[in-house]
């Protein structure tokens, strides 16, 4: 499966439009030839580590060039409104990223009113933004003696602080322990479901693209590998057999073609079937006899994202 | 909304204008630098020399308390381009250098030490506005230090003396002036400069420290002791000074051989490596080839 195009979700905007886009770093290319439309509430980029997906955020950020295509974030040109862009987003990067010597709250302050706000209201938002991310009792403790999970939050916190349209989550719960990942998760859905902001959410964690996002749009080596609208898929709540067979493949196939399933190869052995309202596993293995083909195993399986971006990789000629 | 109601909420309210907003770099600085008792009574007390220029102003003016205090008007030091030089010396390359040495090495390397570069640049907020927001911290603490009160100085000599000495002598405001901004801004570029360019505050002031004084006493190698008459170019203090003196229309009691033009080459030259590196180095992520 690789998508030249992803869809954005009928009744939103579009948040995110590529159109062909390239970017070469250093003379390497990147990112190549991706088009893609997205409207949800929470995108998630998902891919294997130097798949593109950071270097994708920064060039809607502005922090690195397009060489080939375009971009657009809320309609905005990426190559000439990259400041209307930024006064539009509240970016968490995947490093970590401080100033010593500042306590949490003069530190979310200060990004608050580079964002724009003025001096008070920055301050009682930094105030806000640190109490709901959990930090209300450390916000005058140093930056420098906060642990990794809390450093995270801070960075959320000044991501959130000034209130964007769009918050850009770089791998969130990078170096978290359990707990601290699922309050990082918790507190990443509470915003998504505040419904004042989207999300776009960078991860090689299918774990928390699963969780928190609507749409996916897996990258592999700079390109479009797949896209998917998991909101739709657990609507669909499609369940499907998997089955390992021996023996002649294609007398099998046909007999599955007139049982009117719908079927597709997952591997050598390996058919996914789908059955059609009336048919049960019975006709199945009916089916089977009749085509002299024996069933060795027979899985009950739901589509999960893992599969998705399984086959995306598959599909690209590559391993993880 | 209180601060108990942990809730995400929407901001409506007003906006800074963009213009503007360079200047919270600097507000936030002064905050910092302030905040030492140490540092507030090294600024107090480089206001010590222009006090001292304003007694001997007031003296010098004033014959009643001259023959008071028994000295003669030929003893008294005149206040012509020498004294203004002298004080010039004091206040930029003396007192002005140490303010830079403590203040300059911090702006720019404590963002990049911990990868804060991104989180400015994540904003509506140019890679221009940092630096310029950056360079007015030290050129309002160095002009508080330098032109500031010896423009003073110059308007109550101006003020004392009558509209003749003013007529006469403006070459020498104008020389103070503009020598000052010509050495704040070279320290503040070299100061950002170095900054920019390691992730150590102790570091950069070592690299600012080096950069004028072995710099310097390299110059005098090849100027004193090889005869190279270009070498002061590398000395970038005494390259200034001649400027200065060109300015004030004086000749200094150290006078380089290096022709005025070459001297501007030399500090106009060192901004422009100043501003390259400062444009290779303050971006939110340095692409690595």
């Amino acid at each position: 499966m690789a998508p030249a195009a992803g869809t954005g979700d009928g009744g939103m905007s579009a948040v995110i439009e590529l159109q062909n886009l390239g970017v070469r770093l250093a003379g390497r290319p990147i990112l190549q030839d991706l088009t893609a439309t997205i409207g949800g509430r929470a995108i998630g980029l998902l891919g294997p580590n130097g798949a593109g997906k950071t270097t994708l955020l920064h060039t809607l950020l502005g922090f690195f060039p397009v060489s080939s295509g375009g971009a657009r974030v809320f309609g905005h040109d990426v190559r000439t409104e990259s400041r209307a862009i930024r006064s539009l987003v509240g970016y968490m990067p995947e490093n970590e990223s401080f100033i010593a010597g500042m306590s949490a709250v003069r530190f979310v302050r200060l990004m608050a009113e580079l964002s724009g706000l003025p001096p008070e209201a920055a301050m009682e938002r930094a105030h806000e933004a640190l109490f709901y991310v959990g930090l209300g009792e450390a916000r005058y403790r140093k930056l420098e003696t906060f642990s990794l999970g809390m450093k995270q939050r801070v960075k959320l916190a000044q991501a959130i602080a000034h209130a964007p349209k769009l918050v850009v989550l770089d791998e969130p719960t990078n170096g978290l322990d359990p707990p601290a990942r699922l309050k990082m998760i918790r507190l990443i859905k509470e915003i998504r479901d505040s419904g004042h902001t989207r999300l776009v959410l960078s991860s090689h964690l299918l774990r928390d693209v699963e969780e928190c996002c609507e749409e996916v749009v897996v990258l592999k080596d700079g390109r479009l590998a797949a896209y998917c609208n998991l909101e739709e898929e657990r609507r669909a709540d499609r369940h499907f057999l998997e089955v390992e067979t021996r023996g002649d493949g294609e007398r099998f196939a046909s007999a599955l073609h007139g049982l009117g399933c719908e079927w597709a190869r997952s591997g050598a052995d390996r058919i996914k079937i789908v059955l059609p309202p009336g048919r049960g596993v019975r006709d199945l293995y009916r089916a089977a006899e009749e085509s002299e083909v024996e069933i060795r195993r027979l899985d009950h399986k739901r589509d999960s994202l893992q599969d998705i971006f399984l086959k995306a990789m598959e599909a690209n000629g590559g391993g993880l | 909304m209180a601060v108990y109601e942990r809730a995400y909420k929407t901001y409506s309210g007003p906006l800074t204008p963009e213009w503007s907003r360079f200047a919270i770099l600097p507000r936030f600085a002064f905050r910092r630098v302030f905040a030492s008792r140490l540092f507030l009574a090294f600024f107090v007390l480089c206001f010590a020399p222009p006090v001292v220029g304003l007694a001997m102003i007031y003296i010098a003016n004033n014959l009643k308390l001259l023959e008071a205090l028994g000295i003669r008007v030929t003893e008294m030091q005149l206040v012509d381009a020498g004294f203004f030089f002298t004080l010039m010396t004091i206040q930029c390359q003396i007192l002005g250098f140490v303010l830079t040495l403590v203040v300059g090495p911090r702006l720019i390397s404590t963002d990049a030490a911990h990868n804060a570069m991104p989180l400015y640049f994540a904003r509506p907020f140019t890679r221009n506005e940092y630096v310029l927001g950056k360079l007015t911290v030290l050129v309002v603490l160095l002009s508080a230090i330098t032109w500031v009160p010896l423009v003073l100085l110059f308007a109550t000599q101006a003020y004392f003396a009558g509209g003749g000495w003013l007529a006469d002598n403006l070459r020498i405001g104008a020389g103070v002036l503009v020598g000052c901004w010509i050495w704040l801004l070279t320290m503040a570029l070299a100061a950002l400069a170095i900054s920019a360019s390691v992730k150590r505050a102790a570091t950069a002031g070592i690299g600012l420290f080096g950069l004028f004084f072995i710099l310097a006493a390299f110059g005098q190698i090849l100027s004193g002791a090889i005869g190279f008459r270009w070498g002061d170019m590398l000395n970038l203090p005494r390259a200034i000074s001649r400027i200065w003196a060109a300015m004030l229309g004086m000749t200094p009691p150290d006078m380089t051989q290096l022709p005025v033009p070459a001297a501007w080459l030399a500090v106009l030259g060192f901004w422009g490596i100043c501003l390259w590196v400062l444009a290779r180095k303050v971006r939110a992520y340095e692409i690595v080839k």
